[in-house]
């Protein structure tokens, strides 16, 4: 696991209640109960946290984990 | 003749705490629970009545809090409890029968004021995407439906600080027509924000006591405006013979409901007191009962200097000397939007276990007050008939009788 998927997990764990167990890289987004409000709260969140913008077309709720961890490194997240 | 309607179910999340036990025995001692509020440093009115010890990710779990603001928390919890305590399953029932009533008069108002002062600092981009659902009045109501997946009439009453009485006003007319089967009805407010009390204190409408446990002072001779609260109060209604049918003994009934607008003034109540007046009459006739049968009058008894003598000369002019009267702002404070609802519990409970809670704060009743305001001590005594009273800025109006089962 890299440190971006750590800080990815404490992310998705502290805003939205995901139990840092169920985060595994294969994991889809929507069985973790992240609808797609959580992930327009969660482009501006990860604004904020990794430094790159995230558009509604980047991602979907039967994305994974790891394909989240894959789009904040493409596009440069620190 | 119209059906009866039974409340089943309540549930209460107050400053005197989360529950309905907590929170009538804070009602019961008559203590004030006003305090100093951290988040109104630098307002010339720094306390407020807020719910103790509420953590939402505690009692709902992070994965609902995150969705929504306080003013939906409070209700939740509160809604979750009156169907315990109702004995309703809504894994079983059938949700196109159960209607969902809610009373609000700000909405989340918190999270305005802070997304403002994002878009001030941060530009537009800033601004949190889920500002809108979160703060609107109808967030509740609509939150609740999906919580216990109940898809009948959703409806969000706003009369100010009626809203709650309207709503459980609303709610009983939605099982007389048919509508509906069950009907969950309340009333849930938040609004403690800075922008919020700063406004009501310009109004001239806040307690400017320098004691805040002794600010809010109804019907007493050095009362000088309200203290701001928060809370929820949701009861489970259904129609008396649907309970009864499922083996339930209805805690309490509600009898009555009127409403009016005193069509006078954007804030003041009538001197006259004819609107009010209207108001109680038509509670009476919808519960087919006389002035002479009621007991008790809960009041809405805001600790304001102009409410609370307007109020009591209708109480005096329509129902006499007779009836106990008391305020539970006292206690609580007032909490706006949901006091209706609490409060309406509040006269549930007083009909169904025979007591009467006491003004807190009352030391010396306004001589212009002529009434058997209940001071000190809950008094106990067998209360048949009560109305609870809520008025709300714009002069609009909602009673309620509730009457025993």
């Amino acid at each position: 696991m890299t440190a971006l998927f750590d800080r990815l997990a404490d992310l998705l764990a502290a805003r939205f209640g995901v139990p840092l167990a169920e985060i595994r890289p294969e994991a889809r987004l929507t069985e973790l109960d992240l609808d797609s409000l959580a992930l327009v709260e969660f482009g501006l969140a990860a604004e904020k946290e990794f430094g790159v913008r995230i558009s509604e077309d980047d991602v979907t709720t039967d994305d994974t984990v790891d394909d989240l961890v894959r789009l904040l490194t493409g596009k440069g997240g620190r | 003749m119209a059906p009866e309607t039974a409340v089943t179910g309540v549930g209460l999340v107050t400053p005197a705490g989360t529950g309905v036990a907590a929170s009538w025995a804070g009602v019961l001692a008559g203590t004030s629970t006003a305090t100093r509020d951290p988040d109104l440093a630098g307002i010339p009115v720094d306390f407020t009545c807020r719910v103790p010890d509420f953590d939402a990710d505690d009692l709902l779990g992070r994965r609902i809090a995150w969705r929504q603001e306080r003013m939906v928390h409070l209700g939740l919890v509160a809604a979750r409890e009156a169907l315990a305590d109702a004995g309703l399953d809504p894994r079983t029932w059938d949700g196109a029968r159960v209607g969902v009533v809610i009373g609000n008069a700000l909405g989340g108002t918190a999270i305005f004021e802070r997304e403002a002062g994002v878009l001030r600092d941060e530009g537009p981009q800033g601004v949190a995407p889920l500002l809108i659902p979160k703060m609107g009045l109808s967030s509740l109501s609509g939150y609740l439906a999906i919580d216990c997946g109940a898809t009948g009439p959703n409806i969000t009453t706003v009369t100010a600080c009626a809203s709650g009485a309207t709503a459980i006003g609303t709610a009983r007319d939605l099982l007389r027509s048919g509508a509906c089967d069950v009907v969950l009805a309340g009333g849930t407010e938040s609004a403690l924000s800075p922008l919020v009390v700063a406004a009501f204190h310009q109004l001239g409408a806040l307690s400017t006591n320098a004691v805040p446990e002794r600010a809010s002072r109804p019907f007493d001779r050095d009362r000088d405006g309200f203290v701001a609260a928060e809370g929820a109060g949701v009861l489970v209604l259904e129609r008396a013979e649907d309970a009864r049918a499922r083996g339930v003994r209805p805690r309490a009934l509600i009898s009555g409901y009127g409403a009016s607008a005193d069509a006078h003034h954007p804030t003041a109540p009538d001197p006259s007191g004819r609107g009010v007046e209207q108001a109680v009459r038509a509670a009476l006739a919808d519960a087919d009962l006389a002035p002479e049968d009621v007991d008790h009058v809960n009041a809405h008894g805001t600790g304001t200097p102009l409410n609370d003598v307007t109020e009591a000369q209708v109480v005096r002019r329509v129902l006499g000397e007779r009836p106990s009267v008391t305020s539970v702002k006292g206690a609580l404070g007032h909490t706006l939007g949901a006091a209706g609802a609490i409060e309406a519990i509040c006269t549930v409970l007083s009909v169904q276990e025979g007591v009467v809670p006491p003004t807190a704060n009352l030391d010396q009743r306004d001589p212009a007050v002529d009434l058997d305001v209940v001071t000190g001590t809950a008094r106990r005594g067998p209360v048949r008939a009560a109305i609870s009273n809520s008025f709300g800025f714009g002069g609009l109006n909602a009673v309620l009788v509730v009457t025993a089962a």
